[in-house]
């Protein structure tokens, strides 16, 4: 009986360390990979805006196929903040503020000092990175992180 | 024979287990360069918007308005900078988020021509203060501090390296109050051109290593596990020193930036320099006909240029080129149209390969 257990148990074990440790184990890290390839593609995409001060569409379908071509897939958000000066009457100095807009035609030029902001959030997750978060908590969730920069 | 089997499934569990291991810490340094990356980009980007807000250009009050004399006013920077970390992180621009990245702060120090700011903790009359130990303070620039150039006569004098002025206080007995001598347009006896921006370079260093070593949350022997080196002068490997106008900002670890703490600094510097701009030009030929040309600043040598347009006469000769203007690019400059040659400017290909020297 306990001869019969020991045989489950191994096939078991080598079911695991064979098959099962190295799929996860790939595609755990192709996902990080992807992640930080994502980070370098918004990172030039801010870059080359800060230079051109414009946002064409062009210039959002080519950061929308970039960003998807790694193995993940996120949806794109990209916002402008426009600076302003307001006189804050109180404290009898100006003060700079920030109103957020995100339509395309409103993309198109930027003023110098205003903030562009790229938010990344994954739509769908694959099922071994869900079952690695539910099960072990190993993952952190979806992704989702926004980087920023300003024009000028 | 039958004993084979639990001494296999034991090496393999040790196995699995030893796999386990390596896999979350590839995971974690994943992660952690994720994180890092992300935080570099954040505190760069933060600091060029913090910088930029800070440069305008003065007049410095003579007949012609000179765009090179860059002035620093350092009184409204820090909000830009906690706002563009705040919009990389998707925080909302509260006051208790701009404190708690004001903390993370190690230092800052923003240099101009003459003088510059440290970023200190200093008492505000806007945080309430709540008996807690760290409110009723906020991080604020302080006054302006002047570079010191102690000369070999035992003189102490302060610089302004654009304009070239020095100020020297002469005190004659400790009851009578100092008088301020300003000489003009010349450096302290003693003092060459280089060795004052070295100057100005090693007191901003020095500055920035004590700010470090008395900051909050990085004690000494944290500092000497990071071996930070400031060069006086360019590496042979590329590093440049610290020169003004110029920004530096070291940020340690923080709260918001990751699921767990970063034990490296951020740091990030921006330099302000001269834009080489584009000189439009005509050029005479012997039979009357004029051509209009374009090439950058620097590369057209002052007795090149013709009285006019300010160049100088060697050996008898003035120069031939005529400037017309001046354009931010080249492509502006060719498309624009010469007065005097009605014609669009074009290369001058011998000049335009030549080394762009700067004025200073």
């Amino acid at each position: 009986m306990s001869d019969f257990i020991n045989k489950v148990v191994t096939i078991i074990l080598v079911f695991v360390m064979l098959v099962i440790a190295p799929m996860l184990i790939s595609y755990k890290t192709e996902d990080m990979l992807a992640k930080r390839q994502i980070l370098n593609d918004v990172e030039m995409f801010i870059d080359k805006v800060q230079d051109t001060a414009n946002i064409t569409q062009d210039d959002i379908n080519k950061l929308y196929i970039d960003c998807n071509s790694h193995g993940l897939t996120v949806d794109v958000q990209v916002k402008r903040m426009v600076a302003t000066s307001v006189y804050d009457t109180n404290e009898g100095v100006a003060k700079t503020n920030y109103f957020a807009v995100d339509e395309r035609a409103l993309l198109e030029t930027i003023n110098a000092g205003d903030i562009i902001q790229v938010n990344i959030k994954e739509i769908t997750v694959s099922t071994s990175r869900r079952a690695t978060y539910r099960l072990i908590g190993l993952d952190e969730g979806p992704l989702e992180f926004s980087l920023a920069g300003v024009v000028g | 024979m039958k004993v084979w089997t639990p001494i296999f499934n034991i090496i393999a569990t040790v196995l699995l287990v030893l796999i386990g291991i390596v896999f979350v810490n590839v995971c974690r340094v994943m992660e952690r360069d994720f994180d890092q990356e992300r935080y570099n980009y954040a505190v760069q980007q933060a600091t060029e918007a913090m910088f930029r807000s800070t440069l305008h250009a003065e007049d410095i009050g003579l007949d012609y308005t000179d765009m090179s004399y860059v002035s620093i006013n350092a009184s409204d920077a820090l909000p830009v900078f906690d706002r563009v970390i705040c919009a990389n992180y998707n925080m909302s621009p509260s006051q208790e988020n701009f404190d708690a990245i004001n903390n993370s702060i190690q230092c800052c120090v923003i240099a101009g021509f003459d003088g510059y700011y440290v970023l200190e903790t200093s008492k505000s009359n806007s945080v309430p203060n709540n008996n807690r130990a760290l409110d009723g303070y906020e991080m604020k620039f302080g006054i302006k501090n002047p570079y010191i150039y102690q000369a070999y006569n035992g003189k102490t004098y302060t610089l302004d390296i654009y304009k070239k002025v020095y100020t020297y206080m002469p005190t004659v007995a400790y009851n009578t109050p100092p008088t301020m001598y300003i000489v003009g347009a010349v450096y302290p006896p003693g003092l060459a051109e280089e060795e004052a921006k070295k100057i100005v370079g090693r007191q901003v260093k020095n500055t920035i290593i004590d700010e470090l070593q008395n900051a909050n949350n990085l004690d000494a022997m944290e500092l000497e596990k990071f071996r930070i080196y400031f060069p006086d002068e360019t590496t042979v490997t590329g590093v440049n020193p610290f020169e003004a106008p110029g920004i530096v900002m070291i940020m340690g670890s923080s709260n918001f930036a990751s699921s767990s703490s970063i034990s490296a600094l951020s740091v990030a510097g921006y330099k302000a320099v001269n834009k080489v701009k584009v000189i439009a030009f005509t050029y005479e030929l012997p039979n009357g006909t004029k051509r209009a040309y374009y090439c950058y600043e620097g590369q057209m040598r002052d007795e090149e240029k013709d009285a006019a347009s300010g160049g100088l006469v060697v050996g008898g000769t003035e120069g031939k080129f005529h400037i017309e203007n001046y354009y931010n690019t080249i492509r502006e400059a060719c498309e624009a149209e010469s007065p005097g040659a009605n014609e669009h400017y074009a290369p001058y290909y011998e000049i335009l390969t030549r080394k762009i020297t700067s004025k200073d």
